[in-house]
């Protein structure tokens, strides 16, 4: 997995990580890594570039949950505890009742899409296919 | 024995995360081998990751271990058969998680799990008598003439 950012200001300023590759058991923790660090250093708005990814399994669901969890500024789920962090995604995907605001997604291939509907998560993170419309979205 | 499915390739793993990539690349391309329904690949790919993924971190819990991965197609089905040597796990048992009941009242689900039912026709498990978990992930390829 190969990880670039960028910086862009939109309405508000909003960080793009390119995420290039498979994201699966092997990569998702150093997605984590990359994410905090730029939340760390003062990232709102998070725009996850997807359309260099070719596979992404469950884990990367683990990756992206723990990324919404570290922009609302509450612990994620400690993947170190186990796959137990899978069940706090799937109880917090049930219970959704609207998207991140300060997460988005840009243009995921058709498998990693699918990975996305068939576990509901495009109802926690919306996605688009035009980037200037997902920057346009993020408003605070 | 559950599967009498005749594999036409094998791969075999020691238990490691940084082992799926080579895992997936083994299906991928030995079912297109046996198939031009890239859906049906892309689907059971993916199934199979979620269930090599639980055995490598549930199963043998990141320690070393065999892990055997066979392919096949029996007549308008493709199946792809996991064997390992780790702890008894049958995932066709698991939960189904229940989004009906208020969230205090569900149990939670892997989805993990979901996923290998979603994106498989039928998923059988058998502890055989040497101590292995098999598990065969099948997935309906209809009207495939190759």
């Amino acid at each position: 997995m190969n990880l670039t950012a960028e910086t862009v200001q939109s309405t508000v300023p909003v960080t793009i990580l390119h995420l290039a590759g498979d994201l699966d058991a092997a990569s998702y923790l150093d997605v984590i890594a990359i994410a905090k660090q730029h939340i760390q250093a003062g990232t709102k708005n998070l725009l996850l570039d997807l359309s260099e990814m070719r596979f992404m399994s469950s884990s990367g669901l683990v990756a992206l949950y723990s990324i919404v969890m570290l922009l609302r500024g509450t612990p994620p789920p400690n993947p170190d505890e186990g796959w137990n962090a899978l069940h706090a995604v799937s109880r917090e995907v049930e219970s959704a009742s609207g998207f991140e605001r300060h997460l988005k997604i840009l243009n995921p291939q058709p498998r990693v899409a699918k990975t996305l509907n068939i576990t509901g998560f495009d109802k926690l993170i919306q996605v688009f296919t035009d980037r200037d419309t997902a920057l346009a979205t993020f408003v605070d | 024995m559950i599967c009498p499915m005749k594999p036409v390739a094998t791969l075999t793993i020691e238990s490691n995360v940084h082992e799926l990539a080579r895992v997936r690349e083994f299906v991928a391309e030995t079912a297109f081998s046996l198939t031009d329904n890239i859906d049906a690949i892309d689907d059971l790919v993916l199934a199979l990751n979620e269930a090599v993924t639980n055995v490598i971190v549930h199963g043998y819990q990141e320690t070393p271990g065999p892990i055997r991965i066979e392919v096949g197609k029996d007549h308008h089905s493709l199946f792809v058969t996991l064997s390992d040597q780790s702890p008894a796990y049958d995932p066709t048992g698991a939960p189904v998680p229940d989004i009906t009941l208020p969230l205090d009242q569900r149990k939670p689900g892997g989805l993990g799990v979901h996923m290998m039912r979603h994106l498989t026709d039928t998923l059988l498990y058998e502890r055989t008598p040497d101590g292995e978990n098999r598990l065969t992930l099948i997935k309906y390829i209809p009207g495939d003439e190759k």
